[in-house]
């Protein structure tokens, strides 16, 4: 499958010595829906800011469907672009509608679609500041997809917005993500897990993992969920005792082992015969938050 | 010639730029009182009595700048007009500017912009276009007032006028080159504000030179090909070690 988005072994450093992406490689296939997840400040922006050809990178190169970003032919790929910015400001002397007109003409395209898909037809006259902040970002969106291009750039479109705006933005961000490689920039976990299959977690710059979410799962260390009626101290206790490294959580605690299946039976065994009274003892799917951990570990 | 995109930016600048009133209001206001209000008064003193028996001081007459300053209107024409011009021409693109470029940065409305098919180069190149276009809309049909009162209360001389509307106008390039400089330099507004009156001081100081040292007309000429020399380095200099990156990072 063709490559949508490639970054190649990307630096980004900035005039104040601040690194943006530190040898940062990361592919995209066409149609695929990635994730692009780390904390603020991890170089998600800086990302997607070269992909707009407004950074250049101090080292590497980054690819646009086949094309060289700032290189000959960019402006052509760039049209099948469409990005909505992270958090953006409104203009008070803009109507929606001129917004958009705008965005069209630049796209050589028509709104009327994006307009529709997005449920703005009623609020092209009013003036972009007035709009709720679901709807600008909804504006934003229609403006990335005037064109239907073929690659859809979300930059933390749910950031800053209440949770109720964020929930009912998300159909949307689904829709539009259909049928078109996207990648969704986001901090937020749960987000990048429902809307993507996909994911490269980003640190400080470095892509410290990438994968589909199966992929990362299996690449995670396994667990062990172990409760008993002692309580989680004595178990911690006990594991200590016997050189595992183990973590409390929520009455029980999550203990690593390199197989689960086999090592579990062994661990039972050793804590009944201990006096312990084990009534859990399973292994347990990492979840998002620990994949990313462990990715930061 | 000019790329379709840095053509329909540009109109959207124009069209937000005359229905801001802050904008207009000080982009009209500064050249009203520089290029009109402050020479027509000046002129109306000049030809009052104590004025008219001006005598210039015999160190001052000496210096070659002031080998045509005879009487106090002499003084307004060769010595105070090339002051206000400069000013003028000077400070409204930099007022424009603040107004499109670091206002848009401000409130992240730049993020739109340079999420639809464009480079940041085309932004720049519509935004600093629509300030010297404002500007000279705004400027010079204020020059022609004064054209229309100077030339006959005066009898400058179309020579006069013509050297006058050189100077503003290169100074305009002046002045938007300098709005560039602030935009990638500036980080907020305040900031913005206080380079805007650092970078207003080489082009006074040049004016002083020029008043002091160049005889008669000259002055507009050596001064307009000084501050054109200033914008273009201002311009080069801009792009080439600032570079456009660092209006977006």
């Amino acid at each position: 499958m063709a490559t949508a988005i490639a970054f190649r072994s990307v630096t980004k450093r900035f005039p104040d010595g601040t690194l943006g992406l530190a040898d940062a490689t990361w592919y995209v296939a066409e149609g695929a829906h990635a994730c692009l997840l780390g904390s603020s400040g991890a170089g998600k922006t800086t990302a997607v800011r070269m992909l707009q050809a407004a950074l250049r990178p101090t080292g590497g190169s980054v690819l646009l469907l086949g094309v060289q970003v700032d290189g000959p032919g960019y402006r052509d790929v760039r049209g099948r672009l469409g990005i909505l910015p992270q958090g953006p400001g409104m203009y008070p002397d803009l109507t929606a509608g001129e917004y958009l007109a705008l965005a069209a003409r630049l796209y050589g395209s028509r709104p009327d679609t994006a307009v529709e898909a997005l449920d703005l037809t009623e609020y092209m006259r009013t003036r972009m500041t007035y709009l709720s902040p679901n709807f600008q970002r909804r504006l934003a969106l229609a403006a990335a997809l005037v064109a239907d291009p073929d690659v859809l750039v979300l930059d933390e479109p749910t950031a800053g917005l209440e949770p109720d705006d964020a929930r009912d933005l998300q159909p949307y961000l689904r829709e539009a993500m259909r049928g078109r490689t996207a990648v969704l920039c986001t901090h937020n976990e749960q987000e990048a897990r429902a809307l993507c299959q996909e994911v490269a977690i980003l640190r400080s710059g470095r892509v410290v993992a990438q994968g589909t979410w199966d992929e990362l799962w299996r690449r995670s260390r396994p667990r062990l969920r172990v409760a008993a009626r002692q309580g989680v101290e004595r178990v911690l206790a006990e594991l200590a005792e016997m050189g595992l490294h183990a973590e409390p959580e929520d009455g029980a605690v999550l203990v690593s082992t390199a197989d689960p299946q086999l090592e579990g039976a062994t661990l039972l065994r050793r804590l009944l015969e201990a006096g312990l009274d084990v009534y859990e003892c399973a292994p347990v799917q990492p979840e998002v938050k620990d994949i990313v951990l462990e990715a930061f570990q | 010639m000019i790329p379709v995109e840095v053509r329909l930016l540009f109109w959207k600048e124009v069209r937000q730029l005359t229905r801001n009133t802050a904008a207009m209001l000080s982009c009209l206001f500064m050249p009203a009182v520089l290029v009109v209000l402050a020479p027509v008064l000046a002129l109306l003193a000049s030809r009052t009595q104590p004025y008219r028996d001006l005598k210039v001081p015999p160190l001052t007459a000496s210096l070659p700048g002031f080998d045509v300053v005879k009487h106090g209107q002499d003084y307004f024409l060769y010595v105070t007009l090339p002051f206000l011009f400069v000013m003028a021409a000077l400070l409204t693109p930099v007022l424009a500017g603040i107004h499109t470029l670091i206002v848009e940065r401000e409130r992240r409305s730049l993020e739109l912009l340079m999420a639809l098919p464009v480079v940041v180069g085309d932004i720049l190149a519509a935004k600093l276009a629509a300030i010297l276009a404002t500007a000279v809309a705004t400027i010079v049909p204020m020059f022609l007032v004064d054209a229309v009162v100077i030339v006959p209360l005066t009898g400058a001389g179309t020579a006069y006028v013509v050297g006058a509307l050189f100077l503003l106008v290169t100074t305009l390039v002046a002045g938007v080159s300098c709005s560039l400089v602030i935009a990638l330099t500036a980080r907020d507004l305040r900031s913005a504000t206080s380079l805007g009156g650092m970078l207003a001081v080489p082009p006074l100081l040049l004016t002083g030179l020029c008043v002091v040292f160049v005889p008669g007309l000259g002055r507009f000429a050596v001064l307009g090909l000084l501050m054109l020399a200033l914008g273009c380095g201002a311009l080069y200099g801009g792009l080439r070690w600032l570079t456009t990156e660092r209006y977006v990072s």
